[in-house]
């Protein structure tokens, strides 16, 4: 493993990703204890681990919803319309990463999976804040996404996100 | 100030109705009486309003409505003035006035605007002979501002509620922005603070100013002289190459020294020369020495700046380095966590053997302790580091200072050399040479010797000690003491005279507080609202406001106008009927015990009393319910009008529509 691939695989961990799929289920799953579908959860880390679309992410206002959030690229501000459809492309390839991620959320009692209808749901709910900042703004930033993918369908999320499951 | 109040004027808005007069006497107490709802409580705002007040005062509906200008005339150094003023109709007040005067001023059928309230503002200023002067000039603000006229009626009027008001000795001194600035102005008002000492205030200040400024200049040019002694030694050299001085050590001496010596040498002739042989030598042994100098802080300059620029760079490269693994750091914690979070738990089969959860935790967290240990390595390097570079720059600073200096005399000196190479060291070029120290010496001339600014330094502050101590605040202090003990003094004589209840009791006037501080003899100081009964207030208001006007009145110039004006002083007698039907509400209420009638009576017999002791030189006007049969008999009382009975008011019937 060359140094630059060590760095990657640190910067990207799955333990880290664990936390941030986490945080996604618990968004999800603080509108109305809803659960979260299985396939959705391959869409967090494409748009977590992009720096500019997490930025966007986080300047976003949590009422505001995923449209808004999804127009915002179209703007002349941002113009990085692009952005929105390489979701699907890094999805594919961060396939791995994020079953990992998964794994170690799932070995870890962060979530627990409803086998028969491929449900995820979070073990425990209580915020960790101890992390440091940028870590905790990453949180929030996926905890937001989940609270907005919640109020939509998995059609609306793929046809917003551009994205196929 | 002899400025007492003649008549008092109103102006119907219905032109057929003459304008309406009231008389009023000089020098004298003038007291106008009547019943409740006459108009009695106008008085002291309509000869406010008519002495240019912000906002208009007089009670709306009836006299306002009634009214189209309202005018004082005002006796002043025996001269007459009209002062007029609008009615400001729905504003709050109007800037519309009328002004005239003369030995007699006769009163226009209806006054036609001719000045405004801010030039009778000035005109009042100037009548009174007030400074221009503001009191504290370094601060500019409205408190600290001049004292204008209007401040001083302070003294001028005691509404019904302020004359038996616990907590307000002066009119208008409820409000912060008047009490600040009327405390700011006292001893002024008391002429403890002179106009000469406020304009040597204002001449300190200004003062101290210049100072500042000339002791800033004074640095400067000792930070530039350093500078020009590089080149003026680069002059004074050739002057000795060519033998026009004899020098054994240029580089002690001060820049002045040096500037003499250029003067000595523009005054020699080119004949004056005698080129010796060790002179050249020395000469060109010195170049010889300067570029030698040169090179070896040339050398030294640039290995530092070598130093300077690894340092720099390698400073960038360990934040950027720092950077990336406290990014890696801070994203592998979270396997720290679930570390913690997995402790217990047994591998577990459904995961299979290859990436197996705990395995890639365990991974990940190996990497973090490894990554950890290199960060705080390499927190440590900068604080040495960091020492090393700041020194490394203070060095190249200094350095380079040095090189300049030496580089600008190898210029110079090369400069006058190059200029005629081939006619070096003939009696043209040492004349001409002495031409260009000549002018040079202008140059230097002008930029100023320090011992001439030292000179002026010192006559500033020779100037400011003396106006100091002629403007000696402690004696101001001294001043204000005085005259306050003085008003005191007026006040306990009169005060004996009043009904309170501790007539002997010696009273102090507190000017920082605008109240009065009785001493009892129990030794404990009482303030004026600490005092019970609003027979005492009225006792404290009405002898220290006399005795005010007696201070003043005695004083060779004073600025404040010499009247009063009192409205109902016997409102604490009256008997209040409170349970009383509206019908049945007395509007004329009488006096019923025979105490209170004597404790009324009184109070004009003080008031006799106070402009006796003046030599009547002030005027008193008192607004009252109380009717001759109390105050008739007393000296110096003057009745203006009762206003009792049918259509005997302030405003005629007719002229309410």
């Amino acid at each position: 493993m060359s140094n630059l691939n060590k760095e990657i695989q640190n910067v990207q961990n799955p333990a880290f990703g664990a936390f941030i799929i986490w945080s996604f289920v618990r968004g999800y799953y603080s509108n109305n204890k809803s659960l979260v579908p299985f396939p959705l959860l391959f869409i967090v880390l494409p748009v977590i681990f992009r720096e500019d679309i997490s930025e966007l992410l986080s300047s976003t206002n949590k009422p505001s919803g995923l449209r808004t959030f999804a127009n915002k690229f179209l703007s002349t501000k941002v113009l990085k319309n692009d952005l929105v459809s390489n979701i699907h492309i890094s999805a594919s390839n961060m396939k791995e990463l994020s079953l990992r991620s998964i794994q170690i959320a799932l070995y870890s009692s962060l979530i627990a999976l409803d086998y028969e209808e491929a449900l995820a749901f979070p073990f425990t709910t209580t915020e960790r804040k101890q992390e440091p900042k940028s870590i905790v703004k990453l949180g929030k930033a996926s905890e937001k996404l989940g609270f907005w993918c919640s109020q939509l369908t998995l059609h609306e999320i793929s046809q917003i996100l551009k994205v196929r499951f | 100030m002899d400025f007492q109040i003649k008549k008092l004027i109103l102006w119907s808005k219905e032109p057929q109705f003459k304008p309406k007069e009231i008389e009023f006497k000089t020098n004298s107490v003038n007291i106008i009486t009547g019943a409740s709802r006459t108009g009695k409580s106008a008085i002291i705002p309509i000869i406010d309003y008519c002495l240019a007040s912000d906002s208009c005062y007089i009670p709306v509906k009836t006299i306002r409505n009634a009214c189209s200008w309202f005018g004082i005339v005002i006796e002043v150094n025996q001269k007459q003035v009209l002062l007029a003023r609008q009615e400001p109709g729905l504003q709050k007040s109007t800037d519309n006035m009328y002004i005239a005067s003369g030995i007699e001023v006769e009163i226009p059928d209806i006054p036609i605007k001719n000045t405004n309230r801010d030039s009778v503002k000035k005109f009042l200023d100037e009548l009174s002979s007030l400074t221009f002067l503001d009191i504290d000039d370094e601060h500019s603000s409205n408190y600290l501002g001049r004292p204008s006229f209007r401040d001083l009626m302070a003294f001028c009027f005691q509404p019904q509620n302020i004359v038996a008001n616990a907590n307000t000795l002066f009119y208008k001194a409820d409000t912060t922005e008047h009490r600040t600035k009327l405390i700011n102005i006292f001893p002024y008002i008391l002429g403890a603070v002179t106009p000469d000492i406020l304009a040597k205030r204002q001449e300190i200040n200004n003062l101290t100013r210049v100072l500042k400024r000339k002791e800033k200049e004074l640095l400067k040019l000792k930070e530039v002289s350093e500078k020009w002694k590089t080149e003026v030694n680069g002059w004074l050299a050739i002057a000795q190459e060519f033998g026009l001085i004899k020098l054994d050590a240029l580089n002690d001496l001060s820049f002045e020294e040096q500037i003499e010596m250029l003067t000595l040498i523009s005054e020699k002739r080119a004949s004056d020369s005698s080129i010796l042989n060790n002179n050249i030598e020395a000469s060109s042994q010195e170049i010889v020495a300067l570029r030698k100098e040169e090179s070896e802080l040339s050398l030294k300059l640039s290995s530092l700046k070598n130093r300077y620029t690894e340092m720099r760079q390698l400073m960038n490269s360990l934040d950027g380095y720092r950077e990336s693994l406290t990014i890696q750091v801070e994203r592998l914690n979270i396997s720290k966590w679930l570390k913690s979070l997995t402790e217990d738990n047994e591998t577990c089969p459904i995961f299979g053997t290859k990436n197996h959860p705990k395995e890639q935790i365990d991974k990940f967290y190996t990497n973090l302790i490894k990554l950890e240990d290199e960060t705080g390595f390499t927190n440590k390097i900068p604080a040495a580091f960091e020492r090393e570079f700041e020194n490394v720059k203070s060095e190249i600073s200094i350095l380079s200072e040095q090189i300049t200096a030496v580089q600008k005399r190898i210029k110079l000196q090369s400069q006058i050399r190059n200029s005629a190479e081939h006619e070096k060291y003939t009696v043209e070029n040492i004349s001409r040479f002495i031409g260009q120290v000549q002018y040079a010496n202008e140059t230097f001339k002008s930029l100023g010797t320090d011992s001439e600014l030292i000179h002026e330094i010192e006559t500033i502050n020779n100037t400011l000690s003396n106006l100091r101590a002629q403007v000696n605040e402690s004696a101001v202090i001294q001043r204000v003491n005085s005259a306050i003990n003085k008003i005191g003094g007026y006040a306990i004589r009169l005060l004996p005279l009043l009904d309170s209840e501790r007539p002997n009791d010696p009273i102090r006037i507190d000017y920082q507080n605008l109240t009065v501080v009785v001493s009892g003899q129990d030794g404990r100081d009482d303030y004026l609202w600490e005092i019970g009964s609003g027979s005492n207030w009225l006792a404290y208001h009405i002898s220290v406001t006399l005795a005010f006007q007696l201070f003043f009145n005695q004083q060779s110039h004073s600025p404040v106008p010499g009247f009063i004006v009192y409205d109902q002083p016997s409102q604490v007698y009256f008997p209040k009927k409170i349970a009383a039907r509206e019908n049945e509400q007395e509007l004329d209420p009488k006096l019923e015990n025979d105490e209170d009638r004597i404790a009324v009576k009184k109070i004009f017999e003080t008031m006799s009393e106070a402009l006796k002791i003046s030599q009547s030189k002030f005027q008193i006007i008192v607004l009252e319910h109380a009717d001759s049969s109390i105050w008739g008999d007393i000296h110096n009382v003057n009745e203006v009008c009762e206003w009792r009975g049918d259509n005997n008011k302030l405003i005629p019937e007719e002229w309410i529509k």
